[in-house]
């Protein structure tokens, strides 16, 4: 018999031992694939428009057959763990290992005979499964075009990443001698990775004040991207989450898939390896190599007692709960392991030493973290050694929208969301580095002081909303995300929390003004005329339906049109933080580009065509597209008022065209007592004594005084530093488009309101009336 | 020729076996004897590649038996708790074994199969503990191979199968010269069908004797000396162990049956006769001789 023979015998024998395996997978994919697919398709019958029926079961159709589906994803998981390690059970038992070692055939050989048996288990039922499927739909009106590129692509993608899963299953089946101990040693190889980094995350977090989560950096990219990807499953689900809804739009996937046939190749080689070392008495026990024990319980019981560390830590705030949580977690887990590798419960104190070496390298870690031995809070790095950075100031940048409108195979348009700081990091190059680094200075100097002014016992590192000293500092504070680029290449990048008024004042000032920094953080400012299809203007706030009084400029000449942007960007570029502090935006404006236009229209289409159905439209998927990248007007912008107000706009007149009734104030008082401090080393406790007062006014001409001061609240959304009287002011207006009433409209004695609109008074605005009202109330 | 040089093999801190040395030529029938836990199944398993030496070789024919296919298609391996496949029948099993031994006789299988009055087609884990181990010694028969490993192979045997396995392996080593090794704690069962005996204690190997040339060097006299004379004065032969009942003496000597049978009519006893020695006191007294309670060994 020649050797290829002998193979593929060995093979079918395999298979046939394997039999259940087989039948259990035929069975759910069968189940999965066609029934569900005959079975949906049901559902168009119960449509009266056959047409719109017939496209939702193609499109769920279509969403069950790609690489998306979570219960395709599932069975793909459970398949890895029941293939691999049945294709080497024998492994576990003596009886079976001298059956299949004492025949004349090389371990090579069987390897690869089992190997590649447990990759034909899943591929061919899945498949066969898949092509059913599709038949299925194509014999009910579904179209086949659609359906084969979904079902390849997804069989494709699916097949990879189960053989990746199933490669690292072989391996933990290798190092192992028992059926539960290799399932415990996948479970191991798929989560250890993405526990520890997310340790590590978690370490970062809590005690790095500094540590930036959300900007790239050295540290926190790479653990994120790499790390936390080490491992088959999380791979899985990280190309997962990339594609989205893949089957509309497609992301590349050559390179992922490389990567993982890759290393596929290396585990399967690295298993191969491991067969042909290992020895035959290893069946039954724990670990098949001796040598893998003290390596795996180790990396284990530092986890562990890292973990558990952390979890007491971040509880109680005390150093003394984190050791007690180090020595807890470590010496459960190793206790753990060692009962797992003897068999035997009173094994579970052996290698004492191991133990309080893995307890004295976690505490040791945890005291670096802790007290920052490192200097990572104090990093400020020389001038001269930064090529350039960017800056983000959340505050600044919390209204502004980073994204575009993109529309989707299926036809639909969307607005995809870009985060902030990927925008700021990829589109600024600020260069001052003089004024980053005060900037950066005053961050690691706060920093330091809200480290001593907590003690680390009992009490958590953020600031206390109650808190006198953070009120002192300054009234407004953000967080402040930089990411320096090294002239060397390498990033870095922190976070701090500080005011940015007061004495940063003039520090933002000088970066608002730069150009760079601007453009950076604002994308409207990098806009070219030849990107502007129109130009819409609202004088009213709205996130959540079409905004109906919104003046929209179509088919406005190109000078017209370039000469309105390139005058906001002028004014807008020009703002400054006092401007901006004293007065509040009356408008706001937007720069169409094409594609915004033409998915507002499709929506408007699918309202009028009362095509409702479309899955995003139910779940209002056009709120953003068109309610995002509104820019405010301020009354200081008078020319682009002016070449507004020539297109026909009505800037600034919200406020002055409702109908208001009433204006109810709504604020805080405080008790004459003073706060009471109980301090204790694990707990402090403070007490305001607060109340709120209410009053109304109703006489017309104290409610066309305060009018004229007020500001429309949902626009200073667009100004972090508009100073506003600290209290809650609401217009009682009646809205004549709304044919409900309200309840209190019936208490009012002077008129009756159905609706109301918020409001905010800039500071030093309060007429004398509502003074001297406020003073009675107090009395 | 199985030959071992030096081999040792360990699990942990226990040495199963230490350093043997041994050699099992072709076409005789070698049993390997010892108590529980004293190395044989290691030393078979080694032999069959299953376990890898730690030090040492064991070698068929001079090719390393470890992950060699070559040398292991030169025999047939059957363990002390031979695996048969789950719900598979002894038909089934022949059906895999001719997958890896080609020179797997089918023929003579089914043959074999109604000589037992076994039925090929009934699922072997309904079979009793003897019948499985006559369905492993079929098919390592009508394998074909040079060697025969087994390991325990006659223990869950009855007589009249044991009978029967012994003339199998008596014809095949006849006709084919199959070389079967045969690992057991029961000597007496090996009595009649060993032509070399080794004694394995411990990881090592005591002794390791052709049978033929055993019983042929040692015997047992019987005899009543003549008044006043000790056995000591019998020359001519070498007594190993003496045993007084009054004045009846039973000695185990060692020497050519001619020599010894002059030296008692030399000495003129009142009586005397050659009693035949069983493999049992054959090895007692080997052994006692290097210090060996074998007795405790082995019985």
């Amino acid at each position: 018999m020649t050797s290829k023979n002998l193979f593929f015998k060995l093979m079918k024998e395999d298979l046939k031992r394997r039999i259940w395996a087989a039948a259990l997978l035929s069975l759910g994919f069968f189940f999965f694939y066609p029934v569900v697919a005959a079975f949906t398709a049901g559902e168009i019958r119960e449509y009266v428009n056959y047409a719109k029926g017939l496209a939702e079961y193609e499109n769920n159709l279509v969403e069950w057959l790609s690489f998306n589906c979570g219960m395709t994803v599932f069975l793909m998981i459970v398949a890895a763990l029941i293939c691999g390690l049945s294709s080497f059970s024998f492994l576990n038992s003596k009886s079976k290992v001298d059956f299949y070692h004492g025949i004349p055939v090389r371990r090579e050989k069987l390897f690869a005979a089992n190997f590649l048996d447990g990759i034909l288990l899943l591929a061919v039922p899945y498949g066969i499964a898949q092509v059913l499927a599709v038949l299925v739909g194509i014999s009910n009106g579904a179209s086949g075009s659609r359906l084969w590129q979904v079902a390849v692509a997804a069989y494709g993608l699916h097949v990879t990443y189960y053989i990746l899963m199933y490669s690292t299953v072989v391996v933990a089946a290798m190092m192992t001698g028992h059926l539960v101990i290799g399932f415990l040693g996948a479970f191991v190889f798929a989560s250890y990775m993405p526990m520890a980094v997310g340790l590590l995350i978690g370490y970062l977090s809590s005690f790095f004040r500094t540590y930036n989560s959300v900007m790239p950096g050295l540290l926190s990219e790479r653990i994120l991207m790499y790390g936390i990807r080490f491992s088959p499953i999380s791979e899985y689900f990280y190309q997962l989450s990339r594609n989205g809804e893949q089957y509309q739009n497609p992301v590349p996937m050559a390179i992922p898939m490389l990567v993982a046939w890759a290393a596929s190749v290396l585990l399967a080689a690295l298993s191969c390896f491991l067969y042909r070392r290992r020895p035959s008495e290893a069946a039954g026990r724990a670990m098949a190599f001796s040598i893998t024990r003290p390596v795996i319980r180790i990396l284990l019981t530092i986890l562990s007692a890292l973990g558990l560390g952390l979890f007491f830590y971040s509880v109680r705030y005390s150093m003394r709960w984190a050791f007690f949580g180090i020595l807890f977690g470590g010496g459960i887990c190793h206790c753990v392991v060692e009962i797992i590798y003897h068999f035997d419960f009173r094994k579970l104190f052996s290698h004492k030493l191991q133990l309080l070496a893995c307890l004295g390298v976690s505490a040791f870690i945890m005291i670096v973290f802790r007290y920052d031995l490192l200097g990572y809070d104090r990093y400020l790095p020389k001038a001269g050694q930064v090529r350039e950075a960017s800056v983000q100031v959340q505050t600044i940048t919390s209204w502004v929208s980073y994204g575009n409108t993109q529309q989707f195979p299926d036809g639909h348009y969307d607005w995809v969301n870009e985060e902030a700081d990927d925008y700021i990091c990829q589109n600024m190059s600020y260069h001052d580095m003089e004024n980053l680094l005060v900037l950066a200075s005053e961050g690691v100097q706060q920093t330091e002081k809200r480290k001593r002014a907590y003690p680390t016992n009992g009490r958590n590192y953020w600031h206390s909303y109650y808190d006198e000293e953070v009120s002192q500092e300054g009234k407004l504070w953000s967080y402040v995300n930089i990411c320096y680029t090294m002239k060397s290449g390498r990033k870095v990048s922190r976070m701090y929390y500080m005011p940015i008024d007061g004495k940063m004042a003039p520090a933002i000032e000088r970066m608002l003004g730069d150009e760079e920094f601007g453009k950076g953080s604002f994308p409207l400012l990098s806009m070219t005329a030849d990107q502007v299809s129109s130009v819409r203007y609202r004088g009213k706030y709205s996130d959540q339906e079409y905004n109906e009084d919104e003046l929209c400029l179509n088919g406005l000449e190109e000078e017209k049109k370039a000469q309105i942007l390139e005058t906001y960007q002028k004014e807008f570029a020009a703002m400054t933080v006092e401007s901006m502090e004293k007065e509040a935006p009356v408008g706001l404006i937007r720069f169409c580009e094409e594609t915004d236009e033409a998915g507002m229209l499709w929506w408007k289409q699918q309202e009028a065509n009362q095509f409702r159905e479309h899955p995003l439209y139910r779940y209002r998927a056009w709120r953003d597209l068109v309610n995002k990248d509104y820019y405010p007007l301020y009354p200081s912008f008078t020319e682009t008022i002016q070449l507004l107000e020539e297109q026909g706009a009505k800037v600034g007149g919200y406020l002055e065209d409702l109908d208001v009734k009433a204006i109810q104030i709504w604020r805080d008082t405080e008790y004459e007592d003073s706060p009471e401090y109980e301090p204790d080393e694990d707990f402090y406790y403070e007490d305001y004594g607060t109340s709120r007062e209410c009053f109304s006014i109703y006489e017309p001409e104290q409610i066309q005084e305060l009018r004229e001061v007020l500001a429309y609240s949902g626009l200073c959304y667009y100004d972090p530093f508009l100073q506003k009287e600290d209290m809650e002011i609401s217009l009682m207006i009646w809205d004549p488009d709304r044919e409900e009433t309200r309840d209190y409209a019936e208490e009012n004695v002077e008129g009756n309101w159905n609706a109301s609109v918020a409001v905010v008074l800039p500071k030093g605005k309060i007429p004398e009336f509502l003074r001297e009202e406020m003073e009675s109330q107090k009395k | 020729m199985i030959e071992a040089i030096n081999l040792t093999k360990r699990f942990d801190n226990i040495v199963a076996v230490d350093n043997i040395n041994a050699q099992i030529r072709d076409g005789s029938v070698f049993g390997l004897i010892g108590t529980n836990g004293a190395g044989k199944s290691t030393f078979l398993r080694m032999a069959a590649g299953v376990l890898k030496p730690d030090d040492g070789t064991i070698t068929i024919d001079g090719m390393e038996v470890f992950e060699n296919e070559e040398a292991k298609k030169r025999f047939f391996y059957i363990s002390d708790d031979q695996y048969f496949f789950s719900n598979s029948t002894p038909r089934d099993m022949m059906s895999y074994y001719r997958i890896v031994y080609p020179s797997f006789d089918k023929e003579r299988f089914h043959g074999l199969m109604r000589s037992f009055d076994l039925d090929e087609n009934r699922k072997i884990n309904t079979f009793s503990k003897g019948m499985k181990k006559q369905v492993s010694v079929i098919c390592g028969v009508c394998a074909g191979t040079d060697y025969l490993f087994c390991d325990e192979t006659f223990d869950g045997l009855d007589p009249v199968m044991r009978q029967a396995v012994k003339s199998i392996f008596a014809n095949d080593m006849q006709e084919r010269h199959l070389t079967p090794i045969i690992a057991s704690h029961n000597l007496r069962e090996l009595e009649d069908i060993c032509d070399h005996v080794g004694l394995l204690h411990k990881g090592g190997i005591l002794l390791s004797r052709d049978l033929d040339e055993m019983k042929m060097s040692i015997h047992k006299v019987q005899c009543v000396l003549a008044e006043g004379m000790e056995p000591e004065e019998l020359t001519g032969m070498e007594i190993i162990k003496t045993e007084r009942r009054g004045r009846l003496l039973t000695l185990t000597v060692r020497g050519d049956l001619s020599r010894v049978e002059h030296t008692m009519q030399t000495a003129n006893p009142v009586f005397y006769e050659t009693i035949p020695l069983s493999l049992e006191e054959i090895f007692i007294s080997e052994t006692e001789v290097v210090g060996y309670d074998i007795k405790k060994l082995i019985f």
